[in-house]
């Protein structure tokens, strides 16, 4: 089986290449060029690098279709973010093929492919049977990292110029740890009362050597951080996560259910998020975060 | 300027209940206008009131639910509304719904903007929208969280993990905006009336020529994850919580 990935972290690739060997199929990539290339020749059986240009869906999917049509896979694959839904939509739909997304578990038994995808928030889990050929949306951390070497070729793709459609970017304020890398990581919710006590959830994530984040609410409503923790954000599966004053709403679950320890600290003994926890700690977080902190403190 | 909302009747995930077995009860479950689709039919209008733009709405179905929303629809102010019929359209996988699109498009249109939720509150896929674009061959903005239009172009600023992008964009093209986009407005008891008078066109599925093809749902039953679920109450005893958030952060980290 011929699998193709779209994508821009190793993460990522090692997790198609399990994935891959699942299926028992060679893993081909569009990766931009840059540092993550040199690392995608060693995951990938063959790596088609193009020039690194902004981020614009209707370029970028036209360049993961034309590797396409040289392939011509049985399977394509993009992880389940933002970026990679919209790319995958645009690629299914001009290959009038289907798509799938959310999915956390793939079986194949040469006819059909079935898949699992988790819906309506992550509260339910659906098994889908699919005609190949046909393109999924991986949740990240659903399958685990394979780490196996190999001696990928390469091709160099044609140089994108100039970009079609006006675009600019604006980098986001700096969180210090990629999300997706931390094995711990510690997030802030609605029971935060402002801005400035976020420095705690910082200092934590430091402590205990993670990173860190918010919900939705707290980045496009309040504007306190550039980035968020949920489905339509960052997707996490950390060793640890610690939700603070985080309420359990299923758009951010989803986004950290793979995480292998969940642990939340909230207020409201009846929000959702207890039904959820490895450990839950009942109380009010403006008491307990200063007392946490000063003990791991002590300890350093 | 011609609008075109798509609009998604969804379970209302919030709502759901369960079999003792796991399988949810779809029946019973209800179901409403996705909130990133309201915040759509919204934008369709405020570009309306702006530009005297005509702003079209469809669903895609055949219950009293999708005639409720098209009338929500029209008590925000939309102009025009379709059903398209479709038995068990919630079924109907999204490359048939966006060729549903696309004709209805070439039936009524044609559009300078297809403005629609960037995710259903059901499935939360985000791909209907690039579907679409495909189908109709047009580019598409993603995601959107402000749009703006100075009667050339849209400008469209989208917020993503790594960064916020901003993209300039002539007509015709495909939004799909986020749930920050905008606040909906509230219909009025005066607009309310007055949708309920509205006429709402209906066109057979063997009207726009497309074959529906049906998603192939082996199951559908909770996720559940087990979890330890140990609780410490610390309005009980605060000394014993906070040492033992302190010890299990220090053994495993």
């Amino acid at each position: 089986m011929k699998i193709l990935l779209y994508g821009e972290t190793v993460e990522w690739f090692k997790q198609a290449r399990q994935i891959a060997e699942i299926l028992n199929g060679e893993l081909y990539g569009v990766v931009p060029s840059g540092e993550l290339s040199g690392e995608a020749v060693k995951i990938l059986d063959r790596t088609y690098i193009f020039n690194r240009i902004l981020y614009e869906p209707n370029t970028y999917h036209k360049i993961i279709q034309e590797v396409s049509e040289k392939i011509k896979p049985d399977l394509t694959l993009f992880p389940s973010t933002i970026k990679g839904r919209t790319l995958a939509g645009l690629y299914a739909g001009y290959r009038n093929e289907p798509v799938i997304t959310d999915v956390v578990d793939i079986r194949y038994d040469g006819g059909e492919l079935e898949v699992r995808r988790l819906v309506y928030g992550g509260a339910c889990i659906a098994s889908i049977r699919s005609k190949l050929p046909t393109t999924l949306c991986i949740l990240l951390g659903a399958f685990k990292q394979l780490e196996k070497q190999v001696n990928g070729e390469v091709e160099y793709l044609k140089t994108i110029k100039e970009q079609p459609i006006q675009t600019e970017f604006k980098s986001s304020e700096h969180v210090g740890m990629p999300l997706e890398r931390a094995e711990i990581v510690v997030a802030a919710g609605r029971g935060f009362r402002k801005k400035e006590d976020l420095e705690m959830v910082k200092q934590l994530s430091s402590l205990l050597n993670g990173a860190w984040s918010v919900t939705r609410p707290l980045a496009a409503d309040y504007r306190w951080a550039d980035t968020w923790i949920g489905i339509s954000g960052a997707m996490i599966n950390s060793r640890i996560y610690l939700a603070i004053g985080i309420s359990g709403q299923p758009l951010h679950m989803i986004a950290v259910r793979n995480s292998k320890t969940i642990i939340a600290i909230n207020n409201d003994p009846n929000a959702p998020i207890f039904n959820e926890v490895d450990y839950g700690i009942i109380g009010d977080l403006y008491i307990i975060l200063p007392r946490l902190l000063e003990r791991l403190r002590k300890k350093q | 300027m011609k609008i075109l909302t798509p609009i998604k009747l969804t379970v209302d995930i919030s709502q759901l209940k369960y079999e003792s077995s796991g399988e949810p009860l779809m029946d019973i479950a209800p179901r409403k206008m996705g909130d990133s689709d309201k915040c759509a039919v919204e934008e369709a209008v405020r570009l309306k009131e702006k530009y005297n733009a005509h702003t079209v709405a469809v669903t895609i179905g055949s219950t009293s639910d999708h005639e409720r929303i098209i009338r929500d629809a029209y008590a925000m102010g939309i102009d025009e509304g379709y059903i398209v019929e479709v038995n068990e359209s919630e079924n109907l996988n999204a490359i048939t719904v966006g060729e549903i699109v696309k004709s209805m498009v070439e039936m009524t249109g044609p559009y300078d903007v297809v403005i629609l939720g960037a995710g259903s509150l059901d499935t939360h896929s985000y791909t209907l929208g690039p579907i679409i674009a495909a189908k109709m061959n047009i580019p598409i903005i993603a995601g959107v969280d402000s749009l703006n239009y100075n009667e050339q172009y849209f400008e469209a600023r989208c917020v993503m993990e790594e960064g916020t992008y901003l993209y300039r964009l002539k007509p015709p093209l495909v939004v799909t905006v986020t749930t920050e986009v905008n606040q909906p407005r509230i219909p009025t008891l005066k607009t309310i009336l007055k949708s309920k008078k509205m006429e709402i066109k209906r066109l057979k599925i063997e009207d726009l020529k497309v074959k529906p093809e049906k998603i192939d749902l082996v199951n559908l039953t909770k996720y559940v994850i087990q979890r330890k679920n140990i609780i410490w109450d610390a309005s009980k005893d605060l000394e014993k919580a906070t040492e033992s958030l302190f010890k299990l952060l220090v053994s495993e980290v």
